[in-house]
C-alpha cells in the first residue's frame, strides 16, 4: 500500500469507516512511515477541533417559545397564501375576478385575427392563380407567334363577372384561346 | 413507546394540534444547529429554523414520506440557508463597497482580528457551499453519506468527496496558517 493510498483512507480511518482488513493495513503502513502519520495526526486534529465547536444553547425559553413562534408563522403564512394576488382583479363593485379569462379572450382575438390575415391574402392569391390557370399564360402566348398579344389580353379578362355558361359566343371565345394562334387564324378566315 | 413521526402526521393531518407541537418539539434543536452552523449568529438561525418548520408543514402535501421526515427538514432547512448565504453575500459586498468608501485599512484590520478569534471558523467559511453543508451535515449531524447525498440532491460518492475536500481544505489552512496543529 502506498502513502497516496493511506492519503485516501485517512478520514474513514479515523472515522472508524474501514473494513477490518484495510485498518490493520494502514496501521501497519504507519508505524512505518513517519510522513502518513503526520499527515494523519493533522487530519484529526482538524476533526476533532470541529467537533469541538459548539452551538450556543440560547436557553429553555427559547426552546419553550419556538413550538409557538413557528404556529405564528405558519398562520401569517396560510394568510398570505390565500390573500388575493395578481391571479384576481378586484372590479370596482367588489366582485373579484380572475384574469385568466381576459387573457384567454385577448389571444383567441389576436389568432383569429391573425387567421383573417393570412386566409384573404392567401385567398387573393389563388383567386389570381385560378383566373391566370384557366387561359393560356402569356408567355405561351407570346411564343405562339404575332397574335400572342392579343390572347394575352384575352387571358387578363375578368371573366368572372362576364362568364355565362349559356352565352355561346364565350364558350367560343374560350375554346379559341385555348387553340394556337394558326388554327385560329384559319378557322375566321374560313369565317 | 414513542411515535413515529410518521404517526404524529397522521395524527397532525386529522386535526391534532398536539401532533404539531411534538413534532416541532422534536426537530427543532437539530434544525436550530444546522441553521446556527450555517449563518453563525443566533438571530439568522432562529428565522431561518422557524421559517424551515412552517415551510414544511405548510407544503406537508408533497411530503412523501420516501425519506424520513428528519431528512425533509434538511432539505428544506439546507435550501433556505443557501438563499439565506447568497442574500447575506449580496448585501455585504455592498457594504464592503460602503467601508472601501471609509477607508480600506480599517476593513483588513477588523478582518484580521476576527481570522485571529477564530481562525477555523474563518476556514468553514470559505469553504465552498457544498463542501461546507457536507462537512456540517457528517461531523454535527453524523449523517452516512447516503443520507447526506439525499440532503443535497447528489450521489452517495460526490457527498463523500465534498466532505474530504472540506477536511483536507481545513486541513491545508490549519497547517499553511500554523505551521503545525
Amino acid at each position: 500500500m502506498t502513502c497516496s493510498d493511506i492519503r485516501n483512507m485517512t478520514v474513514p480511518y479515523l472515522e472508524l469507516e474501514l473494513e477490518g482488513e484495510r485498518v490493520h493495513q494502514v496501521t501497519v503502513h504507519l508505524e512505518t512511515c513517519l510522513d502518513c502519520r503526520s499527515e494523519m495526526e493533522s487530519v484529526r486534529q482538524v476533526l476533532v477541533r470541529l467537533k469541538g465547536r459548539v452551538v450556543p444553547d440560547p436557553g429553555q425559553r427559547f426552546w419553550t417559545e419556538f413550538p409557538g413562534r413557528v404556529r405564528e408563522g405558519l398562520l401569517h403564512a396560510r394568510a398570505a397564501v390565500s390573500r388575493p394576488d395578481r391571479t384576481t382583479q378586484i372590479r370596482p363593485n367588489g366582485l373579484r375576478v380572475p384574469w385568466w379569462p381576459w387573457a384567454v379572450a385577448a389571444s383567441v382575438i389576436v389568432l383569429l385575427g391573425a387567421w383573417l390575415l393570412v386566409g384573404v391574402q392567401l385567398f387573393g392569391t389563388q383567386g389570381n392563380d385560378l383566373t391566370k390557370n384557366s387561359f393560356p399564360p402569356k408567355n405561351e402566348a407570346i411564343n405562339n407567334g404575332s397574335r400572342g398579344s392579343d390572347l394575352g389580353d384575352v387571358a387578363e379578362v375578368d371573366w368572372d363577372k362576364t362568364w355565362d355558361e349559356d352565352d355561346p359566343d364565350m364558350v367560343l371565345v374560350d375554346i379559341a384561346a385555348r387553340l394556337d394562334p394558326l388554327t385560329v387564324d384559319r378557322l375566321f378566315k374560313e369565317i | 413507546m414513542e411515535e413515529s413521526d410518521n404517526q404524529l402526521l397522521d395524527r397532525y393531518a386529522a386535526g391534532e394540534e398536539p401532533a404539531f407541537e411534538e413534532l416541532v418539539r422534536r426537530h427543532q434543536r437539530t434544525i436550530y444547529d444546522l441553521a446556527y452552523r450555517m449563518l453563525e449568529n443566533h438571530a439568522d438561525a432562529t428565522d431561518l429554523a422557524q421559517r424551515t418548520f412552517v415551510q414544511a408543514f405548510l407544503h406537508l402535501r408533497s411530503f412523501r414520506r420516501e425519506s424520513s421526515f428528519r431528512t425533509w427538514l434538511f432539505q428544506i432547512g439546507l435550501n433556505l440557508c443557501r438563499n439565506a448565504i447568497r442574500d447575506r453575500a449580496r448585501r455585504t459586498h455592498e457594504n464592503v463597497e460602503d467601508l472601501q468608501l471609509a477607508g480600506a485599512s480599517d476593513i483588513f484590520e477588523a478582518t484580521a482580528k476576527a481570522e485571529v478569534r477564530d481562525r477555523l471558523g474563518s476556514a468553514i467559511r470559505k469553504l465552498p457551499e457544498r463542501q461546507r453543508e457536507a462537512l456540517v451535515l457528517r461531523v454535527y449531524h453524523n449523517h452516512a453519506f447516503a443520507e447526506i447525498g439525499a440532503i443535497m440532491s447528489c450521489s452517495e460518492g460526490t457527498a463523500k468527496a465534498n466532505y474530504h475536500h472540506a477536511v483536507n481544505k481545513l486541513r491545508q489552512v490549519l497547517v499553511g496558517k500554523e505551521g503545525s496543529l
